[in-house]
């Protein structure tokens, strides 16, 4: 009699730990509502992951936040996100999920409503759920089964407990605010590094990229829109590094015309994407260099575009004679000098323009 | 003969037919909305591949697997229709039961009859989580081409296919409802009997 006097004592006491926890359980998931110091949430998504997972309980509270904090802001009831902060200045938060690739764009420091100081992991949630309720079951379902309850109260507890089930679930896994980190995070990036003409006309472009990574280049085009000039060029692509040949035609032609500006179109396959592009390529069209060295004339031409040299070679009254030489782009010629004491040269320069270049030697 | 005395009279007398067909429309609720909790509602192809069902989802952006936040809320959602399925069952186990013993408890005929009526709930967050789904797919699909100093990225082009599950979703609550309508006439009729 004494052992089960004491036996229904701790049955009772069972029970009223059980409706207690769970209603303490209750008040806390609607605590965030009410803006109570302590608040209750169940992690929903991935994001966080490997610190939270689906289905872990974390435990809130308000107080002084700083970054590395796990916290949780809302932009309205059942509008949440638990992630980390890293970091807050002049009112405005930055939080990143600590599984997510990018952090979330900045939010008022003033949405975060609660940090997280406790996580009950969801298996241990599990455990203590089913310990409590299988005992509670096993004692009350019999006399369940033998009460006679009316249609009204079996509907009400089922329905209810359903609607309650609907209800809460939004209340205690929020959605997140649509900020779709997790896909723009994983853009494909690139980026032009460096963009160089070298002397000889042909166009260095190198990249950077993310996540991605050149495989052709399909198409390559040059043109002068202003003189109505077209050519296709010749690219080739090594790692990073596409090395455009521009026709030589087309070089002498901007250089006939004085022309030092001209667009380049390059359409490159990447591995998940297509790259179009338009480069302006400026060409800074320099004088040809003409320099006698040991009774020899040399004419550098440092551009990408051929001229044409006439060279004048005199040795009064003996002889004198006139050769019509083709500077190549980005080349020297050497002329031999020998048996004559004056030289004209005269250049063909960007524009059509002559220069002229006269000296006396003594070879 | 006034129209309630007609109902209960014809409730009573077709009883075992009301049943059999209840127990028919619960077995075909509990199946469809199995098979739209599973199914994949949207089919994704292009840069986002592949596809996306109430209580998972499977997406590849660009070789690299993909969490969302907003679907992984409407898979927790989901499971309160997974709750609804289980109430839905044990109202067919009963109904089962009534079917072949012919007897059932009150308490555990107002218990069917109170989990059979589940469904319409159950169907609506059905609906409602549907919707809320092609909205976070259309949102998550809506990928574009971007500039960069190097120049204009041209992503595939990013489609998305809707299956019948997800028009399925839009239609449930009327075998819910009927479901419903049958679970209260066999409720009364049991009443009666």
């Amino acid at each position: 009699m004494y052992q089960s006097s004491d036996g229904e004592k701790v049955l009772k006491l069972y029970d009223k730990v059980l409706v207690g926890t769970a209603a303490v359980l209750l008040l806390l998931a609607l605590a965030r509502l009410l803006d109570l110091p302590v608040a209750l949430a169940i992690v929903a998504g991935r994001s966080m992951e490997p610190t939270l997972r689906p289905g872990d309980m974390v435990v809130l509270a308000k107080g002084d936040i700083e970054p590395g904090d796990i916290v949780l802001w809302c932009t309205g009831p059942t509008s949440c996100t638990i992630h980390r902060l890293i970091n807050l200045s002049r009112g405005v938060a930055v939080t990143k999920g600590d599984a997510n690739p990018a952090p979330d764009p900045p939010i008022p420091a003033q949405l975060i409503k609660y940090r997280a100081v406790f996580v009950v992991p969801r298996e241990l949630v599990a455990v203590v759920a089913v310990a409590a309720a299988i005992p509670w079951l096993y004692r009350r379902l019999p006399e369940l089964a033998r009460v006679e309850l009316p249609i009204e109260t079996v509907a009400f507890i089922t329905l209810g407990t359903y609607l309650l089930i609907v209800y809460t679930a939004p209340l205690l896994a929020p959605q997140p605010p649509p900020v779709f980190t997790a896909i723009q995070g994983l853009m494909p990036r690139i980026w032009l590094e460096k963009l160089h003409l070298t002397p000889n006309g042909t166009i260095i472009i190198a990249y950077g990229v993310e996540r991605t990574w050149p495989v052709e280049v399909v198409d390559c085009t040059v043109d002068a829109p202003e003189l109505n000039a077209t050519a296709e060029c010749m690219a080739r692509l090594r790692a990073l590094t596409v090395l455009v040949n521009v026709p030589r035609e087309f070089y002498n032609m901007l250089y006939m015309q004085g022309w030092s500006m001209m667009w380049l179109h390059l359409t490159v396959e990447l591995t998940n994407a297509t790259l179009e592009a338009r480069y302006p390529v400026h060409i800074a069209w320099r004088p040809v260099k003409m320099v006698v060295k040991n009774c020899i004339l040399v004419i550098a031409n440092p551009n990408p575009a051929d001229t044409i040299a006439i060279v004048t070679l005199a040795n009064p009254p003996l002889n004198k004679t006139t050769l019509r030489v083709k500077a190549s782009a980005a080349s020297e010629i050497e002329i031999p000098l020998k048996g004559y004491r004056y030289i004209v040269v005269r250049v063909l320069e960007a524009g059509e323009r002559e220069s002229t270049y006269a000296t006396h030697v003594n070879c | 003969m006034n129209l309630l005395t007609l109902l209960m009279s014809t409730v009573k007398r077709y009883h075992r037919i009301l049943l059999a067909a209840y127990t028919t429309a619960q077995a075909a609720w509990i199946v469809v909305t199995a098979y739209i909790l599973v199914a994949p509602h949207h089919v994704l192809k292009g840069p986002l591949e592949g596809q996306v069902a109430l209580l998972w989802y499977s997406l590849i952006f660009f070789e690299t697997s993909v969490r969302v936040a907003q679907l992984d809320a409407v898979t927790v959602y989901a499971y309160t229709v997974v709750v609804g399925v289980a109430l839905a069952l044990e109202a067919l186990v009963l109904a089962l039961k009534l079917l072949i013993a012919r007897r059932l408890s009150k308490t555990m005929r107002a218990f069917m009859a109170s989990s059979a009526l589940v469904s319409l709930p159950a169907s609506g967050v059905i609906a409602a989580l549907s919707r809320l789904e092609a909205d976070i797919v259309s949102r998550i699909a809506r990928i574009h081409g971007y500039t960069t100093s190097a120049g204009r990225i041209i992503l595939e082009e990013q489609v998305i296919e809707t299956t019948f599950t997800h028009s399925l979703a839009g239609m449930v609550w009327l075998l819910a409802a009927a479901t419903s309508i049958l679970a209260v006439l066999v409720y009364l009729g049991a009443e009666e009997a």
